[in-house]
């Protein structure tokens, strides 16, 4: 058996196309290669909008345990203490102190500063737990939209083959027409034939289909089946050799071609 | 593959026995243009001064109707005799999408890939039948495309004289059940190429049916005016050539679109020239230029003031047009996802190839700058084509294959089991008369 190789000069492809990948890779370094990109454009924000995990409860929830989260902050919040009855009085001494240490830096900025903040906070859970409302909402459109159009997309795929088929036995009928008139000399024509290419047409097409139908009846298409028919016990094996190849499920729709 | 008048070039040899072998193909005809039919064309025709061949196909010219359009009966093509049978049920091609997408896409049994089969056709019993009835007249049957209705059923009809040409790409008609079986049952099978044979190894499983890779050779003129195609088609500046079916299926919008962005980020003038017939919209882009079919002295001529050629394409089971470029010493810029062609390009050491892009970018751009390398490959190629695939080389395998078999049969005849009443009759008759005796 012959190598099916020729080594006629000092040429390797094989080193050029190595040499090649590797100028490639090179030009990459520290890029995002085409697939990554792909693949990071193509990359859903699941955890978000995803509408089986979102909890409508939410902002009650966090309202509900407002204390866990948030912090309430007034006025009076950095003179308290919780030590029970004592903490009452040592709130009074650090009224009464209040003076002097104001004489030291002034608190007032810091106190209005954080009661806003823990403020801001109540108002952003609100906001975004309205986006994610409104997020959730769209992406349940987008994805009813997405259905929808490719349903049309399988009516349009069916409509196309559909019209391919009536133009294919369009032609066909045109001609079988053709080449049954151009085969049988036309006699002169009475008033009525007028219309009796299309009654010729029409009975044709349905004897044609009856003819098909009734040779179907007889095992119209057995001549194709019977050789395998005979073969019962499996697939054809000539009893040379086993079949041990595995098959992987194929994807496409090919295969009517001609090569 | 283009196909194109082909003239046999062989003469009677003197060291080969004579055979009576058949052709069996799909369509057969000089304006049938497809791979597989022209392959087998060629075959008959280059075997024909050395054999006694004949060849057995359909009516039909139309791959996708199988409509009949040649008179049922003999005919001769280039001085080989040719036996048509009639189709009898063209193609639904409703019925045949359906099919196809059950037998692709979805959970199928065999009795669905039988049926898709029967639709697939040429659905011809008529042939089937006569091969039945008369396969004593011929030595050796040689059936061309493994996927159609006459060599599945063929192939199981007269098994031990069956010679399968399977031209197998790498799709998923290979993976169908009912073909795993089929590559085990003819005597000898000639594949196109090393991988051709490797996929089918390894899907059947068939290593123990005798198999050799042929392929198959091209008729190169003595001689080719290189200023034909330049002069007639006002091409002046320097070109790559791509020549085949302007097809999508052959990787010509992905052709297309690297070309185009080729162009736009080197500037380079190399322009791309198409030849062969059109099955999509060419874009109108500067570099461009489709030019239809030719000649085959202006095919030639171009092949030969082309810089390199481009072969898109990610299923080929044989690549006749790269053998060509080869033979004229031109380099080869292959899809390097169909295995059939990178292989080739490695071990012919004849061309580069591509994956993407910027492989595509990077090979293109080396081939255009490096005139030393082009010639280095575009040698290679010369060598590549001269050891095997010169007509001398394809024949002398086809004959000894066939010399082979045909010392085999001679210490063991084949026999091939009788169909029909009649003949069944027949047999028992005979041992009846055994028995009595």
């Amino acid at each position: 058996m012959s190598t099916f190789s020729a080594k006629g000069s000092d040429i390797d492809v094989e080193a050029i196309m190595a040499n090649i990948r590797k100028k490639i890779e090179e030009k990459r370094k520290g890029l995002y290669t085409e697939e990554e990109v792909r693949e990071i454009a193509e990359m859903q924000l699941d955890a978000i909008l995803d509408s089986n995990q979102f909890n409508s409860d939410f902002v009650a929830a966090f309202r509900a345990r407002d204390e866990q989260w948030n912090y309430t902050f007034t006025p009076e919040t950095i003179y308290a203490s919780s030590r029970g009855g004592g903490g009452g009085l040592i709130r009074s001494l650090r009224g009464l102190l209040n003076p002097l240490l104001k004489l030291f830096f002034n608190p007032n900025p810091i106190i209005s500063a954080l009661s806003r903040q823990s403020d801001l906070n109540r108002y952003y859970v609100l906001m975004l737990h309205n986006m994610t409302t409104e997020m959730t909402r769209l992406n349940l459109e987008f994805t009813n939209l997405k259905a929808r159009l490719r349903t049309l997309g399988v009516r349009v795929d069916f409509q196309t083959k559909r019209e391919k088929t009536f133009e294919q036995l369009a032609t066909s009928n045109r001609e079988a027409r053709e080449a049954r008139e151009s085969r049988e000399p036309r006699e002169p024509r009475e008033p009525r034939e007028t219309r009796e290419p299309r009654q010729a047409r029409e009975s044709s097409s349905r004897e044609s289909a009856s003819g098909e139908g009734r040779r179907r009846g007889r095992g119209g298409g057995g001549g194709g089946r019977r050789p395998y028919r005979r073969r019962r016990g499996g697939k054809p094996n000539g009893g040379r050799g086993g079949d041990s190849g595995s098959r992987d499920s194929g994807g496409g729709s090919g295969g009517g071609g001609s090569k | 593959m283009t196909p194109r008048a082909a003239r046999p070039s062989s003469q009677p040899r003197r060291d080969v026995e004579p055979l009576r072998l058949a052709f069996i193909v799909q369509r057969y005809g000089e304006d049938v243009n497809g791979g597989a039919e022209y392959h087998c064309r060629l075959i008959a025709e280059h075997l024909a001064p050395q054999h006694q061949v004949e060849v057995m196909t359909s009516c039909a010219k139309d791959y996708i109707t199988w409509r009949n359009e040649h008179r049922p009966g003999l005919d001769e093509v280039n001085g080989v005799r040719v036996r048509r049978f009639k189709v009898r049920r063209p193609r639904d091609p409703d019925r045949f999408g359906r099919l196809s997408q059950k037998v692709f896409l979805g959970r199928h049994s065999e009795k669905d890939e039988l049926a898709w089969l029967d639709e697939q056709g040429p659905f011809s019993p008529k042939l089937l039948s006569f091969l039945k009835r008369r396969h004593d007249d011929y030595d050796y049957f040689i059936f061309f495309s493994y996927r159609y209705y006459h060599s599945f059923f063929g192939v199981q009809a007269v098994a031990p004289k069956a010679v399968l040409v399977p031209t197998a790409e790498r799709d998923e008609v290979i993976n169908l059940d009912i073909f795993k079986g089929m590559f085990n049952l003819p005597r000898a099978i000639v594949y196109n190429s090393v991988e051709e044979r490797s996929m089918i190894w390894k899907t059947s499983g068939n290593r123990a049916v005798r198999g050799e890779v042929v392929g198959v050779g091209s008729d190169v003129p003595s001689s080719i005016d290189p200023e034909l195609f330049p002069s007639r088609y006002r091409v002046s500046g320097r070109y790559i050539i791509y020549v085949g079916r302007v097809d999508p299926n052959k990787g010509c919008r992905t052709l297309f679109n690297y070309y185009r962005r080729y162009r736009e980020e080197t500037k380079t003038p190399l322009e791309l020239v198409l030849v062969g017939g059109k099955m999509m919209e060419i874009p109108e882009e500067p570099g461009i230029r489709y030019v239809g079919f030719l000649s085959e002295a202006e095919k030639w001529s171009a092949l030969v003031g082309a810089e390199l050629l481009v072969m898109p394409s990610e299923l080929e089971s044989l690549s006749m047009v790269t053998n060509e470029a080869w033979s004229v010493g031109k380099p080869v810029l292959a899809n390097g996802k169909c295995d059939v062609l990178a292989g080739q390009c490695r071990r012919s050491n004849a061309g580069l190839y591509f994956e993407d892009y910027y492989e595509f970018r990077e090979a293109l751009s080396r081939l255009e700058s490096d005139a030393a390398l082009r010639e280095g490959l575009g040698e290679n190629g010369k060598i590549y084509y001269r050891d095997h695939y010169r007509w001398e080389v394809v024949e002398g395998k086809y004959n000894r294959m066939l010399s082979l078999l045909r010392e085999e049969d001679r210490l063991k005849p084949p026999v091939i089991a009788r169909v029909g009443l009649l003949a069944r009759l027949t047999r028992f008759a005979g041992q009846a008369r055994q028995v009595v005796a």
